[in-house]
């Protein structure tokens, strides 16, 4: 995996003209090839669209800056996620920290593959996005950014321990916790996370805020 | 090796690559190949990634991001050119061949401002600096408050200095000092224990370290024991059952808290070998209840 200096790519080429004026034509490429994965893996960081946009266009901004220094076009989409990753951690650094006491992990948690198969369930339709996002909104920075660094950056963990500058048996201890609390959450045949009930009502579910409370109290 | 440490391994690692070759998980390649249901757990395990890597990839930018992204971009390209316009005219006119945005938006921008005008901007915008630098110079030198920490940065420093930090010769348990004393009631802490000071090691503060031997080949542990600078969050007030870390790089550990105090129990080994470590209550007692009897 690399680190977000880019490779090499092309610095003197035409222009493009696009809605706002003229911008170069690689940039350009950049921006209808890859804006989707883009935003798609800031909004799973962020967790809300206005955040994701800001997160996306940073990380487009600075690869204006450093396009020069972009050489090989196959490696520029993951670049673009390491840069994106990297401006969600700036944004977020000054933030206090949050306990994540009641993550654990839980082998109950892994669907019976058969079970949810002879059920005819959809894969992916089965995952509401919104709930998706609402679970992924309940893990602290902490366990996020390495499970979404799994899933998007396709990190093994000892990439994600070197580029978050951590032992690899804590990040082995961080995805299979926030996976565990994501396939508790999601998956069928996973054993939903205790929730809090207050005044009879499932604040868990309703604001993902009380979840973190949650995990505080716990 | 537990289910727990199993599957903490299966989450770690990615589907086909050739992680099980690493030393460190040589434990769990040899559980996948003798154990039919370690097997079976790890096709599920996958299974379920591939569901939510696919539900994680299945949403759409907002329409027109592309657009708007580029309208933004160019518009930065055009600050970028009228900053460069900004400069004595000399070198405002001069091509720059390594950067074509630039180029491209200078020739956008308006001809050279006058030199009068340009003088008075240049005063303007050297006050504007001076007094930024300043308030920055005073946010700098201003005491921020240390920045709570959590039960598992403690557990990450602790075991990355026990990691790094080689056991030497210490100093004999009974010139310890007092006030970080380990409470021997609590924790197995054999007479013979060696301890060692260690400067900066988690938090800003430094850290009493314990090397504890419970027999001669038994099993080992290092005892640190810190007072915070920052204060730390999310520990209990006595020692967990069971440690809070999956047994990865050899070691295992768990934290907990009493008054100022914060301690971390580093074990190498497993589970197995933690809990020999405790002073576990009798019958039904609760630690709680041990704690409540051993101070009162």
């Amino acid at each position: 995996m690399s680190d977000d200096r880019p490779e090499q790519a092309g610095a003197t080429q035409p222009q493009e003209s696009s809605p706002g004026g003229t911008v170069p034509a690689p940039l350009a490429q950049l921006v209808a090839e890859h804006h989707a994965a883009v935003y798609r893996y800031a909004y799973r960081l962020c967790g809300s669209a206005a955040d994701a946009e800001d997160v996306t266009q940073q990380a487009f901004l600075i690869a204006h800056e450093k396009l020069d220094q972009v050489r090989d076009a196959d490696r520029a989409g993951h670049w673009l996620l390491v840069v994106a990753r990297n401006v969600f951690l700036k944004m977020r650094r000054r933030r206090v920290p949050m306990p994540a006491g009641g993550l654990e992990i839980d082998i109950n948690s892994v669907p019976d593959r058969t079970s949810v198969e002879s059920a005819g369930q959809d894969d992916v339709d089965a995952i509401d996005t919104e709930r998706l996002q609402a679970a992924i909104d309940e893990l602290p920075d902490e366990f996020r950014v390495p499970v979404l660094m799994f899933y998007f950056e396709e990190a093994s963990y000892r990439d994600i321990a070197e580029q978050l500058d951590l032992p690899p048996g804590t990040v082995m201890s961080r995805l299979s916790r926030a996976k565990s609390h994501l396939r508790n959450r999601l998956l069928a045949g996973g054993r939903p996370t205790p929730r809090r009930i207050d005044n009879g009502h499932d604040t868990t579910r309703l604001d993902p805020t009380a979840a973190k409370r949650q995990f505080k109290s716990s | 090796m537990s289910d727990r440490d199993l599957l903490a391994a299966l989450d770690a690692c990615r589907p086909g690559e050739s992680e099980w070759d690493d030393p460190a998980l040589a434990n769990v390649a040899r559980r996948l190949d003798a154990d039919p249901a370690a097997r079976q757990l790890r096709s599920r395990v996958e299974y379920a990634d591939r569901r939510l890597e696919a539900a994680l990839h299945a949403m759409q930018p907002p329409a027109g991001l592309a657009d708007c992204l580029l309208s933004r971009l160019a518009a930065a390209g055009s600050q970028s050119g009228a900053a460069a316009s900004d400069t004595p005219a000399n070198e405002a006119n001069a091509p720059n061949s390594s950067n074509d945005l630039a180029v491209e938006a200078s020739r956008a921008t308006p001809p050279a401002i006058g030199g009068g005008r340009w003088r008075r901007r240049a005063f303007v915008a050297s006050g504007v600096v001076a007094v930024a630098a300043t308030v920055m110079l005073a946010i700098h030198l201003w005491p921020e408050p240390p920045q709570p920490w959590t039960a598992e940065q403690v557990l990450d420093a602790a075991i990355g200095l026990c990691t790094r930090d080689a056991r030497t010769d210490g100093n004999p348990l009974a010139e310890a000092p007092s006030d970080r004393m380990p409470s021997r009631q609590l924790i197995k802490v054999p007479a013979n224990t060696q301890w060692r000071r260690i400067e900066d090691a988690m938090a800003g503060s430094d850290a009493i370290a314990y090397y504890i031997d419970l027999a001669p080949g038994g099993p080992r542990a290092t005892l640190l024991v810190v007072s915070p600078a920052a204060p730390v969050s999310g520990l209990a007030d006595y020692p967990p059952s069971q440690p809070a870390t999956p047994t990865t790089q050899g070691v295992c550990a768990a934290a907990w808290q009493e008054g100022d105090l914060v301690y971390v129990l580093v074990v190498e080994g497993g589970p197995h070998e933690y809990k020999q470590f405790l002073r576990p209550p009798g019958g039904d007692w609760t630690w709680q209840q041990w704690r409540a009897r051993v101070q009162g």
